[in-house]
């Protein structure tokens, strides 16, 4: 497992029209999540301030091989969005 | 080992150890009755406060009901979005129930620390779209916090919300635990369950629904 922080946006959830994670949206639609797989908030943002502009969130990720894959080939994010990661 | 004395041979020294206190039980509904009763028509099981559950729909015609003894939100030609809760005057509690998930046109969530009983403004343990997330809500704009992948469609998950200080955190088991910091809601003293049914869509069951402190 690998644990990284990454920065995002703030998206709609598709489903439930929630405030969520770009990241994880994105990551879900490519197949590349594994049972487990993990994402928070690391930014503790209050509610009321979401969306801001310009529209950043900093997500810690906890995950498989192959969600952080996914990430590093993006283009939408690549290794610039990591700021940081490590093996578990 | 709760309570036992050991006894030993002449000369050596008996000891006891006192039985530890197991949490308090401030509200529990296994939803045992007729089908088709409303949850708000009849007393739960325990019920420490009194007043049972309050319901409140936020949007829709649906009823929180019980069906072959759980509890579940009926289907109906519009979304059917509502939430009820109960009074413990606990903030610091955890809160647990069996949730079966449906993946497709419908949540189902634990709720805990309502600002009352009509504004949805609370803490979310919910399985959603095969997901399990943690959300925070203000007034009824909605804030994912946490959100792990791997719920299933039709499976059914022992999940806990534990609110303690500023900890938050919702297992649901053989999934993930998710855990966050925040004071929001910290005093808040109604927990309960939220459910979401859309047009067409099954409804999520909730059995076996505990506040402890």
């Amino acid at each position: 497992m690998i644990r990284a922080r990454v920065m995002t946006q703030w998206t709609p959830d598709p489903v439930d029209g929630s405030n969520g994670f770009q990241l994880w949206n994105d990551l879900q639609a490519a197949g590349a999540l594994t049972p487990g797989d993990t994402m928070t908030d690391a930014t503790n943002q209050p509610g009321e301030n979401i969306a801001p502009n310009p529209n950043v969130v900093i997500v810690e990720i906890v995950c498989a091989q192959p969600a952080y894959d996914a990430i590093i080939a993006s283009p939408a994010y690549g290794i610039g969005a990591v700021l940081w990661s490590e093996q578990l | 080992m709760p309570g036992v004395f050991h006894t030993l041979r002449r000369g050596a020294v008996r000891t006891f150890q006192a039985a530890v206190a197991g949490p308090t039980v401030l509200f529990y509904d296994t939803f045992t009755g007729a089908n088709g009763t409303l949850i708000t028509a009849r007393a739960p099981d325990i019920d420490t406060v009194g007043g049972g559950w309050v319901q409140y729909k936020n949007a829709g015609t649906g009823d929180f009901s019980i069906s072959s003894n759980k509890c579940v939100l009926s289907a109906g030609a519009s979304q059917n979005y509502l939430h009820a809760v109960a009074q413990t005057n606990v903030a610091d509690v955890t809160i647990t129930g069996d949730l079966t998930h449906r993946i497709s046109g419908a949540s189902e969530s634990l709720v805990g620390r309502c600002v009352n009983t009509s504004a949805v403004s609370l803490w979310r343990a919910l399985l959603l779209g095969g997901n399990m997330v943690l959300q925070e809500a203000n007034a009824g704009a909605f804030t994912q916090r946490a959100i792990s992948a791997g719920a299933q469609d039709g499976i059914t998950y022992a999940c806990t919300l534990a609110v303690s200080g500023a900890s938050i955190q919702f297992t649901a088991a053989t999934i993930a635990t998710l855990s966050y910091t925040s004071t929001q809601h910290q005093t808040n003293t109604r927990h309960g369950i939220l459910f979401v049914t859309n047009i067409g869509g099954t409804s999520g069951i909730v059995d076996d629904f505990r506040v402890t402190a």
